[in-house]
């Protein structure tokens, strides 16, 4: 479970620190502050292999292109968009630290000849001798996980503008660490393979029993495939079953939680604008529900809100594990972003006194 | 202070007295801060601010029990606008031991660490780091002696009218009543909130109205010297 945090240089963020995250955080503060921006550092902190794994965090944000180039590709990311700055994040995880540092690199030397100085003969190609290779730009990442070894990554932009990943090191602890947009719906074969993941090891009953916390009428649930692409189904006592998302937008981002934390068993799911999509009513069901799924999956949620009523909603929900909540108010005072923890005893009073904690 | 991002507060009518009262979550919409200790002493210490016309410099909460004071503080501490606050005023009562109640107070700051109080000895006394200053105040507040007095703030207010007739020839026999007419064994526990609610029931604009409430009803002189130790706060705050 990640227990703190530092993240300096990344996007909003000069440098914040984060002493004390639960099982269950919830995120607050003003719109722009950074709630967003900080699950997006955290999950890019553990997406380690996949080539867009910046890119996708733009998907996320709404953008669909960007230019190939290093201010167009990675300088959102940096504070000011700064490319000289040094992006450091460090992680406290289970009470061990580990960083990650992302650096510009505008000489990365990935292919030793310019394109396009080859020319086709009849037994092969020929190339000239005097060429001099040419630089990528390559945005280095050097992971620290307290080993003897550093773990280096390079995020590359060819010269002909492809992007693409190196890296230096085989690592075999990756964490299955899930972030869940606001803005962009789960694929139904991204719930699917999670889903199929519980079948395998005979845990979806699991995944059923926090289900049926916010529709009681559910039996069973099962993957099905009609056309092209497998839909989760629900069996309400109908003739037959019905896709899942017929059930409602409640149960929909429910299970998107739910099979989430099961597939991110032991790490973190990030949940953005958590609220999204549910009834207020609801509400302390499914943090009951998010809760037990937790201790079930041994998952941390980290997850941001801006709704007061999904606050005292989550207070609600976890009472009967007050020590596993906290919330974090992101404030920011001139050039600085600041972190204002609340355990469930802090938030107990603020409810009972109607401060505004936002 | 950011006064353009303060959130708006909405405004109810008491359908019974008439005033007007925050609803919904309250921010910190103030530097200077009074914490009492129930909503008598708030609306006490309210019309003492408006009457030494500092009540739009200070804001008032009320932490409801003194058990709950220093997560009560931690929780004002991640408020938004906490951090240009200068200064903390806490009110509760002395009750029947004025050492434990200061032990109270003091043991409550102590435990509030998200944020660096510094921690008054005595009462009605300020103390100042650089970021803020802090004090206490007890009810009914110290004697002619400047001894703190055990006691509520019902004391004190009782001692503010202390010159009506209705006190002696009303309450006071209907005290002694009481008294008598308890089941055996049994005393009036807070004899003096007792008195000062037989007071106001007698007083034909006051009946039913709390003390807090009737902080405002012109019962008694502001400028009275029993008055003065928590008008000298209220004006260094």
């Amino acid at each position: 479970m990640i227990t703190e945090v530092l993240i300096k240089n990344f996007k909003c963020f000069k440098q914040l620190t984060l002493p004390d995250l639960g099982r269950i955080t919830l995120i607050g503060g003003r719109n722009n502050v950074g709630k967003t921006a900080l699950l997006e550092a955290l999950f890019l902190f553990f997406d380690r292999t996949p080539p867009n794994m910046i890119l996708k965090q733009y998907g996320w944000r709404g953008l669909t292109n960007v230019n190939t180039t290093p201010k167009g590709m990675w300088a959102p990311i940096f504070r000011k968009y700064d490319l000289d700055q040094q992006i450091f994040i460090s992680v406290s995880i289970d009470g061990n630290e580990e960083s990650a540092t992302y650096k510009y690199n505008p000489n990365f030397m990935l292919e030793l000849l310019p394109p396009g100085e080859m020319s086709q003969v009849s037994e092969g190609k020929s190339v000239r001798t005097d060429l001099e290779p040419i630089p990528s730009f390559s945005l280095d990442i050097e992971y620290d996980d307290g080993s003897k070894s550093k773990k280096i990554t390079h995020l590359i932009i060819s010269p002909k503008g492809a992007p693409g990943i190196k890296q230096d090191y085989t690592d075999t602890g990756l964490r299955p660490v899930v972030f869940l947009p606001s803005k962009v719906q789960i694929s139904s074969k991204d719930n699917c393979d999670r889903f199929s993941k519980l079948t395998k090891t005979g845990r979806e009953p699991d995944a059923l029993k926090f289900l049926k916390l916010i529709e009681p009428r559910l039996k069973n649930i099962a993957v099905i495939t009609e056309g092209l692409e497998p839909v989760i189904y629900g069996d309400v006592g109908l003739s037959e079953m019905i896709p899942i998302s017929f059930l409602g937008g409640g149960m929909v981002r429910l299970l998107d939680i739910i099979l989430s934390m099961a597939w991110a068993e032991n790490t973190t799911v990030f949940v953005d604008e958590v609220e999204n999509g549910l009834h207020r009513l609801l509400l302390p069901k499914i943090w009951e529900a998010i809760g037990n799924a937790a201790e079930n999956f041994k998952c941390q949620v980290i997850a941001t809100t801006h709704s007061h009523e999904c606050l005292e909603a989550a207070h609600k929900g976890l009472a009967n594990r007050p020590d596993d909540l906290r919330y974090i108010r992101l404030d920011r005072e001139r050039d600085m972003t600041t972190a204002k923890t609340s355990n469930y005893e802090m938030l107990s009073v603020a409810i009972e006194h109607g401060l505004e904690i936002r | 202070m950011r006064k353009s991002n303060m959130p708006d507060i909405k405004i109810a009518i008491c359908p019974e007295c008439g005033k007007k009262f925050p609803v919904g979550r309250v921010p910190i919409n103030k530097e200077k801060l009074i914490l009492a200790e129930d909503r008598d002493i708030q609306g006490f210490m309210f019309q003492a601010c408006k009457a030494f016309a500092k009540s739009n410099e200070i804001q008032l909460f009320c932490f409801n029990s003194a058990s709950k004071l220093g997560t009560f503080i931690k929780s004002l501490a991640t408020m938004e606008n906490f951090s240009p606050v200068k200064t903390i005023v806490v009110a509760r009562d002395a009750d029947a031991n004025v050492r434990s109640s200061i032990q109270s107070i003091k043991s409550a700051l102590e435990r509030v660490t998200n944020v660096n109080l510094p921690i008054p000895q005595e009462p009605f006394r300020f103390v100042s780091n650089d970021n803020i200053k802090t004090a206490f105040v007890l009810f009914p507040g110290p004697d002619e002696k400047g001894e703190y007095q055990t006691g509520s703030i019902e004391d004190l207010c009782l001692a503010l009218v202390n010159d009506d007739p209705l006190l002696k020839s009303c309450v006071a026999p209907f005290i002694e009543c009481a008294q008598a007419n308890q089941e055996k064994g049994e005393t009036l526990k807070y004899q003096s909130k007792s008195e000062f609610y037989a007071y106001l029931a007698g007083k034909h604009h006051h009946a039913g109205l709390r003390l807090g409430i009737a902080a405002g009803c012109k019962l008694w002189n502001w400028d009275d010297d029993r008055i003065a130790p928590f008008k000298k706060i209220i004006q260094e705050m």
